[in-house]
């Protein structure tokens, strides 16, 4: 065997080593937060306050009616999804905008600041009032709406960055303004616009639920409005566990897209995401 | 092919950073700048290439004039190689900007700085040294006109040093003209024609040629421990240098 395949082999037990410790982690604190939840449960049984189901129970409550819970997390993630691609994809253009231009910077900004800081769950009714009968195009809109923000913010950073080395060595060639783009801004705005999209990986189930509240008839937020109304902690328990799963399955996709693609053409910036 | 007439770098809010600095540099020419921490080799070096950056916070005053079209093979201080890209792709980059003067010679290059088993690496997998050496290929590779070299020795092996001063000897016999700043004076001896010694912004640059007793390690060292002491002020421009 030569050095380089001693080398390859390696490295590949290194970033294996790596990943099965990141995961053993999160395991641990997975099965942490399942040992609290049993120990909550198992108290308030003694005393008999009902707020906390054993955790066999919350499962048999999914199991029993798992299409029923299969079918509303499939239009949650639809809607989360479709929400995310439009989002993201405005977020990545306008970022891209103020990047470039500071002016378009200055008119955007606020406009995107007024749109994060304005709570999900009160631009969702006036959403509604133009989707009306368009269920997943409601929930759609408020997943966009949500992850617009983190993304248009990193994007438009990592294009405006401040002067480095690089940029000052790029200039001294005298390039035009979309060879700097091409060259310096876009490969170091990449690592950030997929920060920015793990980040809206996750907002858009939230937006997305939130959505649902305004008149769905499917979905995670009809699940918990209904478990809610039922005073039924379990189904309220599956609702949330359903919408945690959409989420991390959300991030989990993204930050391997992001990865694979980073890994492809701007290898530096694939080492650097490598860790989170 | 490059002239400074008075140039300074000033704080946008007036502050002088640099001295005043006349120098002609002609072609076939080489010229060290040395001088202590600060005093404004690496600012007066991105003026002369316009990358003051960020342009809002530094004026330039005087005139740094650059020959049109000439091109300029530049090695920052901090090497700026693109991270994202591999050594050979670094390498080649100026080749997209730059007109051929002849094919590239990477071969010779990766020989005298012996980066061909380092070619396919990225930047962060080089040690500093390689990184410098990857940096002075870049700035060679086009054989342009006017070569830039801002503390080009800093983390170079004897082996390496002496590649560069070879290439740059050779860049001279063709014509180029070389800037380099250095901390290094057998380095500046080595390879210069005349050096500028800076030291504060309000201090006069003093200017030694090749050939004049004072050109060797020592006495460019006693001048340069000399101005440090001088402390001299003054408002007039510098005096300017004309080297043929």
């Amino acid at each position: 065997m030569s050095s380089d395949e001693e080398r390859s082999i390696r490295k590949q037990r290194i970033v294996l080593a790596r990943r099965v410790r990141a995961f053993g982690w999160g395991g641990l604190g997975i099965i942490l937060l399942l040992g609290v939840y049993a120990l909550l449960s198992s108290e308030q049984s003694a005393n008999s306050r009902g707020n906390f189901p054993p955790l066999n129970e919350v499962w048999t409550e999914f199991l029993g009616n798992s299409p029923y819970y299969v079918s509303n997390a499939g239009w949650t993630a639809l809607a989360a999804f479709l929400g995310l691609l439009l989002g993201a994809s405005f977020g990545l253009l306008m970022g891209l905008v103020a990047g470039i231009s500071n002016r378009a910077y200055l008119l955007l900004t606020p406009l995107a600041v007024w749109l994060k800081a304005t709570p999900i769950i009160a631009l969702s009714p006036f959403f509604a009032l133009f989707l009306v009968g368009k269920e997943t195009g409601l929930a759609a809109v408020s997943a966009a709406a949500i992850c617009f923000f983190p993304v248009y913010v990193n994007v438009s950073f990592g294009l405006r960055g401040k002067s480095s080395p690089e940029l000052e060595y790029v200039l001294s060639l005298r390039p035009s303004n979309v060879e700097v783009l091409k060259l310096i801004q876009f490969p170091r705005a990449i690592g950030y616009a997929i920060a920015g999209l793990r980040t809206a990986s996750t907002l858009a189930v939230v937006g997305a639920t939130v959505g649902e509240f305004m008149g769905a008839s499917q979905g995670v937020g009809i699940l918990v409005i209904n478990a809610q109304h039922q005073s039924a902690v379990s189904k309220l328990l599956v609702a949330i566990l359903i919408a945690g799963l959409i989420g991390v399955s959300f991030y989990v996709a993204t930050a391997a897209v992001g990865h694979v693609v980073t890994k492809r053409y701007f290898p530096s910036v694939a080492s650097d995401l490598g860790s989170a | 092919m490059l002239e400074l007439k008075s140039a300074q770098v000033l704080l946008s809010d007036g502050l002088a950073l640099t001295p005043k600095l006349s120098v002609d540099l002609c072609p076939g020419t080489v010229v060290g700048l040395i001088g202590p921490n600060g005093c404004g080799k690496s600012l007066l070096t991105r003026a002369v290439l316009g990358v003051l950056l960020p342009r809002h916070q530094f004026t330039v005053t005087g005139r740094v004039t650059v020959e049109p079209g000439l091109d300029i093979g530049y090695v920052p201080q901090q090497t700026g190689l693109l991270a994202w890209r591999r050594v050979e792709s670094n390498i080649l980059l100026p080749a997209r900007f730059h007109r051929q003067n002849g094919t590239l010679d990477l071969g010779r290059l990766y020989a005298a700085f012996n980066l061909a088993p380092r070619k396919d690496d990225l930047p962060h997998q080089l040690s500093g040294g390689y990184q410098v050496r990857t940096a002075i290929c870049r700035a060679l590779a086009t054989k342009p006109g006017l070569l830039v070299l801002d503390e080009p020795t800093r983390e170079l092996d004897e082996m390496a040093r002496s590649a560069l001063i070879t290439e740059l000897r050779a860049a001279r016999e063709r014509g180029a003209g070389v800037w380099v700043v250095s901390h290094e004076i057998p380095f500046v001896v080595a390879v210069a024609d005349f050096c500028v010694i800076l030291s504060s912004p309000q201090a006069v640059p003093k200017v030694i040629s090749k050939g004049e007793q004072r050109w060797t390690d020592e006495g460019l060292s006693t001048i340069v421990i000399g101005t440090l002491m001088e402390e001299r002020v003054t408002d007039t421009p510098a005096a300017g240098s004309h080297v043929e």
